[in-house]
């Protein structure tokens, strides 16, 4: 058992409401830079969609994550794109890389224009302008350009996800009256078996050892762009000023001082829950080699209890600070992970077991509409809306879950996303947050009976107090409980790389030491 | 008055006269001597007197043929002459299959001097009958395969001189198919027998006492031994005889249809071989068919 702590996140896509002040906040702080116009650490996506860059879930457009050849347990996998002979074949050439047309062209508006026009008889207008060349433009693209559908034949319908999925059923998700649609916003998932980092030829990305955030080492960086192509969810950019390459770095200057990163900070939603967990590293390689189906099992299984006795001893025994335990045991990340099994990794079958887990979404809420009861009208409280019409907008069915098979989504669909496949899992969690949601129905409406409502926390697996937890997490939680950050311990995280004795005695005013330049 | 000027300076005439007769028989002497040494170390590599031809003309009775002005000039720089189109000079140029002679180092003085040797030795040798004139030297080759793989392995190196001097194909060049790379900073030594009349002796001078001030100067201190002159001169020899010239062939048409079956070879592999690659963006479709304005200004 070798234990280790990774900040690991998630992100409940029930909540998102798809306003992209995190992918705002990010931009701000991070890529609103030079050669950095067009990268978005953090993005917002309409799924269904193609996402940015588009279709960058089509790995076999992309070439992005781990494949494994054959079937058998024992088979290895190797990067799909990249890698030690793939690699050294494509050096120069690297023919899978997005352009920047996938991801869409930069821009800005000459906004001076329209103060510093001349008077004259035609009104001023602010021409677009690229952030590349600096020339006027037609914008052609944008990273969110399928926001909320728009553009659906597009780019809805051509969604990566879609492909299992009968002609029937993805006709019937754009019907008018059944088309839906939900918010995936996607940072970095700082892997535990992450393809950048495998594929960089000059070994210039690395994962931090004590919180096991991906980085890369702009000093060694070289420009190969392997890992842009290696990443399969095509979080790792090209910055073509600096001509190196970045990537979300989980705020972790942020981080290391007790903050939450900016995105999830700024999140309007209170999707976003960022935490501790302990994982033994020596069941990596065994589980993104693991079959497609035991694949998400087998990533969850690396996850230890912090509670476990034993998993605290080892945990010592490696050097995991107490502090880091103690936050690993108030996890928000375990608990939905592990503890209550409401989140699931987004595309598990790329292989480099994703640490950002999301909440499935369950909404659109089915409902049927039916002939409204006077009597049931009456018992409602004053301040409830009371239509004229005596239409009931129901929620409620005697097959509890029933709606499930009814949702828009298909499950197949989310089981694409989330699951490499498996519709069983997503029903779990689906019936599991339903549960918690007539089960509050039970305890503020009354309107559902307390056995119906225990008949159905038993039915996904919870228990009234689990439901609970999981009401106050998601609904009521505060800044401390959402963001759990252990305490950094820098000063070990550096005794481990230099010999920090030199420095004493030294200490003062110091030099400054030559800038970061690329170091060709 | 003017006699007695002159009658006080009587007696110093006969003395200044003797004293100025006998400067002018001592420097007269002199001159001869300091010319004979000027002559064996700069002339008599190329030239003799009375003794035939070598690589130059025999200077023997050039003092009659040419005026003392026109000798002092050419002496001094024959390939200022040349280029002054002078007539005489041009047609010795053609005489000598265009192998000119070095500017010289020597002072004007020096090349009075020269002159005068030249002039007393020819004098002498006209009033003897042409006896005791040395005859111009004469070099027998006998050029064996070995002496000519020597000869090729030192010209560019691949045995080293025994004074160590410089691989000739720094500066020279020769057409030789087992030689690539010659230098060009000197003449290429292609067709050398030919150009001195396939006499041995001539070009031997060359690699024995060369005439060239920057070669002379490069090796006189690391001078050649008479073995690998010999070796270099076959060699050379070979060279120029044996036509082991690396002509350009021309292979018509053939040479561009094997480029370009080549390149298309080439290319069906690339193809093949990345046949997988993503090739444009994955947007193409959609932008193609999205109305644009026109952009006057976009440079």
């Amino acid at each position: 058992m070798d234990i280790r702590s990774q900040i690991s996140m998630i992100f409940h896509l029930d909540k998102c409401i798809g306003c992209h002040t995190c992918s705002v906040a990010c931009k701000n702080i991070w890529t609103d830079r030079k050669g950095a116009e067009y990268q978005w650490w953090n993005n917002v996506e309409t799924k269904p969609g193609t996402g940015y860059p588009t279709k960058w879930e089509d790995q076999d457009i992309y070439k992005g994550g781990w494949e494994k050849k054959g079937n058998g347990s024992g088979d290895s996998i190797n990067l799909k794109g990249a890698g030690k002979t793939k690699g050294l074949g494509n050096i120069f050439h690297n023919p899978n890389l997005p352009v920047i047309d996938d991801y869409y062209e930069p821009f800005t508006y000459k906004y001076l224009d329209l103060i510093e026009a001349k008077a004259g008889d035609d009104q001023p207008t602010a021409r677009p302008v690229s952030l590349i060349t600096g020339d006027p433009i037609d914008i052609k693209s944008g990273p969110n350009w399928d926001d909320d559908l728009s553009g659906s034949p597009d780019y809805a319908r051509k969604d990566p996800n879609l492909e299992n999925l009968s002609p029937a059923e993805q006709e019937a998700m754009f019907q008018l009256e059944k088309m839906a649609f939900f918010y995936l916003p996607r940072i970095c998932n700082h892997c535990l078996n992450p393809a950048c980092v495998a594929s960089c030829p000059s070994g210039a990305l690395y994962k931090r050892g004590e919180d096991g955030i991906v980085l890369v080492n702009q000093e060694v960086c070289r420009g190969w762009r392997m890992c842009v192509t290696a990443c399969p969810y095509k979080k790792t950019y090209y910055n073509w000023h600096t001509g190196k390459s970045e990537k979300c770095i989980l705020c972790f200057p942020r981080i290391e001082a007790g903050l939450a990163p900016a995105c999830m900070h700024s999140c309007v939603g209170r999707i976003r829950y960022l935490g501790v967990v302990l994982y033994d590293a020596d069941k990596i390689e065994q589980a993104a080699a693991s079959d497609e189906k035991d694949l998400v099992q087998n990533h969850m299984d690396i996850m230890l209890d912090p509670n476990d006795p034993d998993v605290i001893e080892a945990a010592k025994a490696n050097g995991i600070a107490d502090s880091t335990i103690r936050s690993a045991q108030a996890s928000p990340t375990y608990k939905f992970v592990k503890e209550w099994g409401l989140a699931l990794p987004l595309h598990s079958e790329f292989r480099t077991l994703p640490m950002l887990f999301y909440v499935p979404p369950l909404l659109p809420v089915m409902a049927s509409l039916g002939k409204s009861d006077p009597e049931q009208l009456d018992k409602m409280g004053p301040v409830v809306k009371k239509w004229d019409d005596d239409w009931l907008y129901d929620t409620s069915t005697d097959d509890i879950f029933g709606t499930l098979d009814q949702a828009r989504f298909p499950i197949e669909y989310m089981a694409n996303l989330f699951s490499a496949g498996d519709t069983a899992m997503i029903r779990a969690r689906l019936e599991k947050l339903m549960a918690v949601r007539i089960y509050r129905r039970h305890v503020t409406v009354g309107d559902v009976s307390e056995e119906k409502s225990n008949e159905v926390l038993k039915q996904a697996g919870l228990t009234a107090q689990m439901a609970e937890d999981i009401y106050y997490l998601t609904s009521l939680a505060k800044f401390d409980d959402r963001f759990v950050i252990p305490a950094a311990h820098r000063e070990q995280a550096i005794e481990m790389m230099e010999f920090t004795g030199d420095k004493k005695g030294s200490a003062g005013f110091g030099f400054k030491e030559g800038s970061a330049q690329r170091g060709l | 008055m003017g006699c007695s000027f002159f009658a006080e300076w009587r007696i110093p005439v006969p003395g200044a006269l003797i004293f100025v007769l006998s400067m002018a028989m001592f420097s007269d002497g002199w001159a001869q001597q300091a010319g004979e040494e000027l002559f064996q170390t700069t002339c008599a590599a190329c030239h003799t007197i009375g003794g035939g031809r070598l690589v130059g003309p025999d200077l023997a009775g050039c003092n009659e043929a040419r005026s003392q002005e026109w000798l002092e000039q050419f002496v001094k720089s024959p390939q200022t002459m040349i280029k002054n189109e002078d007539s005489e000079a041009v047609a010795l140029l053609a005489e000598y299959n265009g192998i000119m002679m070095p500017d010289t180092q020597m002072s004007g003085h020096q090349i009075q001097d020269v002159l005068h040797y030249i002039r007393v030795t020819s004098e002498a040798l006209k009033s003897s009958g042409g006896e005791g004139a040395t005859p111009a030297p004469t070099v027998t080759l006998a050029s064996t395969p070995e002496d000519i793989e020597k000869g090729r392995k030192m010209f560019f190196g691949a045995i080293r001189l025994e004074k160590g001097g410089v691989a000739c194909n720094a500066c020279h060049d020769v057409r030789h198919d087992a030689i690539v790379g010659g230098g060009n900073l000197s003449l290429g030594l292609n067709k050398v027998f030919t150009k001195y009349d396939d006499v041995t002796a001539r070009v031997h001078v060359h690699l024995h006492k060369t005439p060239h001030p920057i070669m002379r100067a490069a090796y006189a201190d690391n001078p050649l031994t008479e073995e690998e002159i010999m070796a270099l001169i076959a060699f050379l020899k070979h060279a120029d005889t044996e036509e082991t010239t690396d002509s350009p062939k021309y292979d018509g048409i053939g040479l561009f249809l094997s480029g370009a079956v080549g390149a298309a070879i080439l290319f069906l592999f690339f193809g093949i071989f990345w046949r997988g690659r993503k090739s444009g963006s994955v947007n193409q479709a959609i932008y193609e068919r999205q109305v644009t304005s026109v952009v006057e200004d976009r440079v």
